[in-house]
C-alpha cells in the first residue's frame, strides 16, 4: 500500500511538472494542443493525489503500523473518526491534504472556465502547476506520508485535547481557505502574464476568493470554540503567532473583496488588487511556513521540522515572482478614473482598504518582531496581548463605523450635509443607543462603548438599507434575489457587528476572579451565587495512563439557576487537564465559566470563576457568517450575463 | 463610459507617504516599548527586568502554586542539556504542565529564583516530522 501512495505521488509530481513546462510553452507559443495538454495534466494531477490521499487514509483507519505517520498519530483505541483526523494532524499529512486540495480547486476552476475565460487559463494552468510542483515535490522527496517501519504493537496515538469534534473540522476549513487563495491569485497572475488586465480575472474568481475567505473565516472561529470550551483558560484567540498566520490572510482577503468591487464599477484599483490578492497568497503560504518552520516562538510547539527553509524559499520566489509581475504590466494596470471625492463610496471603500491592510501589516510586525529583534540585536524580544488590543482598537473601531457609512455614501461625490441627511436614522439610533448604555453603566470602557454604539449605528443601516429596498420592490425575498451579492454582503456585516459585540462584551465587561472555597461555601460574582457542594474522585487507567479524575459540583442562581460541574484530569502520562464547566444563559448570551484550579490547602479547592456576557454571540456570528457567504456565493444570472458582456468587450 | 487618465499628484503622494512613515514609526515605538525578552534558561544568567522564558520543566514539581511559598520546579533548553534555572512560580497551572513538558512563563529573577506569576504550556506538537525523521 505504502508504495502505491508514493508512486501515485511521484506520478503527481511529474504531472504537475509537465503542466508547468508545457502549460508555459503552450501560452508563450499560443498552441492550444500543448496548453490543452498541459491543462489535462493538471486535472489528472488531482486523480493521482487522490490516490495518494486514499491510501493514507485507508491506512489511518485500519490503524496500519508499518506506515511511520500512522503509528506517529494514530493509537488503536482511537476511533475511526479521529484516526482520520490524523491525517491532517501531522506535517506530511497535512502537506498531502494541501496539494489534495490545490490540484482539486485547480481542476475545477479550469474545467469551468477553459472556454470562456480561455486566454487567461492558458495561464492559470503553469502558474497553479508551479505551486503544485513545489508540494508534489515536498511529498515526494522531502516529508513524505508514505515511510515505512517495521510494524509496532501500538502507535503514539492522538492528544486528548485535539480529540474534539471542533477539531474534525477545524484544519481542514483553514487549508480549504488557506489554499483556496491560490486560484484568485494564479487568475491574477495569468491576467498579468496575458497582458489581458481587464475585470474578467475579477469576476471570474469573486466566487473563488468568497469560497476561500469563507471557509478560512469560518475554520478561525471553529478554532476559537475549540480553545474556549476545550483548552480552559477562559479565552478563544491569544494573538499566538499561529493563529495570526490564518488572520493575516483573511484580512487581505477582506480588504481585496471590497476593493474589487471599485475596479469593477469604476476601473480604478487595479495595481492596489493585484498586490492585495498576491499578499493573501503570499500570506496564507507564510502561515504554512511559521507553522513549521519554528522560527517563532508559538504556544502551539510547532519545533522545527526540515521543511521551513523550503517554505521559506517558495514565500521568497512566489513575492519575487508577484513583485517584478506587476512591476512589468505596471503600464497595463493604470486607473481609467481618478477618485473625484475624499467624501464618496469609493473613497469610503478605499479607507477602508487601508485600515484592513494596516491591521494585517501591524499584526505581521507582531509576529516576525522577535525574528526582526534577534536579527538586529541579538537578542529575541516578544510583543504581549497589549500591542494587538491597542491596534485592534485603533483600526478596528473606524473599520466598524465604515462599514456602516460605506453602503449609504453616495458615488463619485457625496456632501458633508447629504451624508447626514442619509444616515440621519443611524446616527440618531447610535447616540440614543450610546446614552442608553451610559445610562446601563457601560461607560465603564470606553472601547466597549465605542464599539456599541458603532454596532447599533451599522445595524441601523442595513435596517435602513432593508426597509429601502423591501419598499421598492415590494417583497424583501425579491429585493435579495435581485442583488444576492449586495445582501449576502450585508448579512456578512451583520455577523461582523454580533462579532464585535461578543468581542467586546466578553473582553472589556467580563468578570474574572478567582476563589479558593470549601464545601459548602458560596462566591457571589456579577449576578450568579455559586455554592460548591464538594468533589467526587474517580481513578482509571488506560493508554494515556493513570488518571485521576476530580469533579467539583456547583450549584448556582441569581440571573439563572442550576447545577454545573468543572473537573481537573490529572494523568500520569499527560498532565493535568481541565474539563471547565460552562453554563449559558442564551437570554443574555453570556456564560458562567469555571476552571477547577488545584486543590488548596485542607479539603479547599481553587477555582477561577468568570462571567462572560455576549460571548455567545461570536459563535451565532460564525453561521450568520456562513450564511451571509452563500447568499454571496449563490449563483446569479447577472453576473454571468456581466462576466459574458464584459468578454464581448475585452475581444471587441 | 467616458474614459480619463489619472493625473497624479505629487502633493499627494507625498502626505500619503508621510502618513505611513509616522505610522511606521509609531508602530516600531509601540512594539519597542511593550515588548519582552525572550530567553531560554542558558542565557538568563541574571537578566534584569521582566523576561519571557522558555524552557523544558524538570521535576521534582513541589508546593503549592496559590500558596504564599508558591510550587517550584526548575527549567532547562529546550533542545539539549543547560544549567538548571529554579522557578518559583504563583498562579493558574496551565492544562497539560508536568516534567517534560515546554513552558513559557514570563517574570523575573529575585534572589536567584526565576519569580513568575504568568505560564503558558505548549500545545503538542502537530506539524513536526515523525520522532524518527527529526
Amino acid at each position: 500500500m505504502a508504495d502505491l501512495g508514493r508512486a501515485a505521488l511521484v506520478v503527481s509530481f511529474l504531472l504537475a511538472l509537465y503542466a508547468l513546462v508545457s502549460g508555459v510553452a503552450g501560452a508563450r507559443t499560443r498552441n492550444a494542443r500543448v496548453s490543452d495538454s498541459a491543462r489535462n495534466a493538471l486535472v489528472t494531477c488531482f486523480g493521482s493525489t487522490l490516490v495518494a490521499a486514499i491510501v493514507l487514509a485507508a491506512a489511518l483507519i485500519r490503524h496500519d503500523f508499518t506506515f511511520e505517520y500512522v503509528a506517529a498519530h494514530t493509537s488503536r483505541d482511537l476511533s475511526p473518526v479521529y484516526s482520520l483526523t490524523a491525517f491532517w494532524g501531522g506535517q506530511q499529512g497535512s502537506l498531502l491534504l494541501w496539494l489534495l486540495i490545490l490540484t482539486g480547486y485547480a481542476a475545477l476552476a479550469v474545467l469551468v472556465n477553459r472556454r470562456l475565460l480561455r486566454d487567461l487559463v492558458v495561464w492559470v494552468v503553469p502558474v497553479v502547476g508551479g505551486i503544485a510542483t513545489f508540494f508534489a515535490f515536498m511529498l515526494t522527496f522531502v516529508s513524505s506520508p508514505f515511510d515505512t517501519q517495521t510494524r509496532v504493537l501500538d502507535g503514539a496515538g492522538l492528544v486528548p485535547s485535539l480529540q474534539n469534534p471542533y477539531m474534525v473540522a477545524h484544519p481542514p476549513m483553514l487549508y480549504l481557505g488557506y489554499v483556496g487563495l491560490t486560484i484568485p491569485f494564479a487568475f491574477a497572475a495569468a491576467a498579468l502574464l496575458s497582458g489581458r488586465t481587464d475585470e474578467r480575472w475579477i469576476v471570474a474568481t469573486r466566487r473563488w476568493t468568497l469560497i476561500a475567505w469563507t471557509f478560512l473565516g469560518f475554520g478561525q472561529l471553529l478554532g476559537a470554540h475549540w480553545a474556549y470550551v476545550e483548552v480552559g483558560w477562559g479565552g478563544y484567540y491569544a494573538w499566538d503567532p499561529v493563529e495570526n498566520a490564518a488572520l493575516m490572510p483573511w484580512l487581505a482577503a477582506t480588504a481585496f473583496l471590497h476593493s474589487v468591487m471599485i475596479q469593477e464599477r469604476k476601473g480604478m484599483l487595479k495595481v492596489w488588487n493585484m498586490v492585495l490578492v498576491a499578499l493573501a497568497f503570499e500570506l496564507s503560504v507564510f502561515g504554512t511556513f511559521l507553522t513549521r518552520s519554528g522560527v517563532v516562538n508559538s504556544i502551539h510547539s510547532f519545533a522545527k521540522s526540515s521543511i521551513g527553509g523550503w517554505f521559506l524559499g517558495f514565500v521568497v520566489v512566489t513575492v519575487v515572482f508577484s513583485v517584478t509581475l506587476i512591476l512589468w504590466r505596471l503600464p497595463l494596470l493604470r486607473a481609467r478614473t481618478k477618485l473625484e471625492s475624499p467624501l464618496s463610496r469609493e473613497a469610503t471603500f478605499l479607507y477602508n482598504n487601508l485600515l484592513l491592510v494596516a491591521l494585517c501589516l501591524t499584526i505581521l510586525w507582531g509576529v516576525l518582531f522577535p525574528v526582526l529583534t534577534q536579527l538586529y540585536e541579538g537578542q529575541t524580544r516578544t510583543i504581549g496581548r497589549p500591542y494587538y488590543d491597542f491596534f485592534l482598537r485603533a483600526f478596528g473601531l473606524p473599520l466598524l463605523l465604515l462599514m456602516g457609512i460605506g453602503p449609504l455614501i453616495a458615488w463619485r461625490r457625496a456632501t458633508a450635509r447629504s451624508l447626514v441627511r442619509t444616515l440621519r436614522w443611524p446616527i440618531a439610533a447610535s447616540v440614543v443607543a450610546g446614552a442608553a448604555l451610559i445610562g446601563a453603566g457601560a461607560g465603564s470602557s470606553l472601547p466597549g462603548l465605542v464599539a456599541y454604539t458603532f454596532c447599533v449605528f451599522v445595524v441601523t443601516t442595513i435596517v435602513v438599507e432593508l426597509v429601502r429596498g423591501t419598499r421598492a420592490t415590494g417583497s424583501l425575498f425579491e429585493l435579495v434575489a435581485r442583488n444576492r451579492r449586495r445582501y449576502g454582503g450585508y448579512v456578512v456585516h451583520a455577523a461582523v457587528v454580533l462579532l464585535a459585540i461578543g468581542i467586546t462584551g466578553s473582553s472589556a465587561y467580563q468578570t474574572d476572579v478567582e476563589r479558593q472555597l470549601r464545601p459548602g461555601q458560596s462566591a457571589t460574582v456579577d449576578g450568579y451565587t455559586l455554592t460548591y457542594r464538594g468533589t467526587r474522585q474517580d481513578v482509571s487507567a488506560d493508554a494515556s495512563g493513570r488518571k485521576l479524575t476530580s469533579e467539583a459540583l456547583f450549584t448556582y442562581t441569581g440571573r439563572a439557576s442550576g447545577t454545573l460541574t468543572s473537573s481537573l484530569v490529572q494523568s500520569s502520562l499527560l498532565g493535568p487537564s481541565h474539563e471547565v464547566g460552562i453554563r449559558t444563559n442564551w437570554l443574555r448570551a453570556e456564560d458562567l465559566y469555571v476552571i477547577f484550579e488545584q486543590r488548596g490547602t485542607g479539603n479547599g479547592v481553587y477555582f477561577q470563576i468568570l462571567v462572560k456576557p455576549l460571548v455567545n454571540l461570536i459563535w451565532i456570528a460564525g453561521y450568520v457568517f456562513l450564511f451571509g457567504s452563500v447568499v454571496a456565493l449563490w449563483p446569479d444570472a447577472r453576473e454571468q450575463r456581466r462576466l459574458v458582456a464584459r468578454l464581448a468587450l475585452a475581444r471587441a | 463610459m467616458a474614459r480619463q487618465h489619472v493625473t497624479r499628484s505629487p502633493a499627494r503622494l507625498v502626505v500619503a507617504l508621510a502618513v505611513a512613515g509616522v505610522l511606521a514609526v509609531f508602530l516600531l515605538y509601540t512594539a519597542l516599548h511593550g515588548s519582552t525578552p525572550l530567553l531560554q534558561p542558558s542565557n538568563l544568567n541574571g537578566h534584569p527586568g521582566t523576561v519571557s522564558l522558555t524552557g523544558k520543566v524538570v521535576g521534582p514539581v513541589l508546593g503549592d502554586s496559590h500558596s504564599t511559598s508558591g510550587m517550584r520546579f526548575s527549567l532547562h533548553n529546550i533542545n539539549g542539556a543547560s544549567p538548571l534555572v529554579a522557578v518559583v512560580y504563583r498562579g493558574d497551572v496551565p492544562d497539560l504542565f508536568k516534567a517534560g513538558r515546554d513552558v513559557n512563563l514570563t517574570g523575573r529573577l529575585a534572589n536567584g529564583s526565576f519569580v513568575s506569576s504568568q505560564m503558558t504550556t505548549k500545545c503538542p506538537s502537530k506539524y513536526t516530522a515523525s520522532p524518527s525523521k527529526d
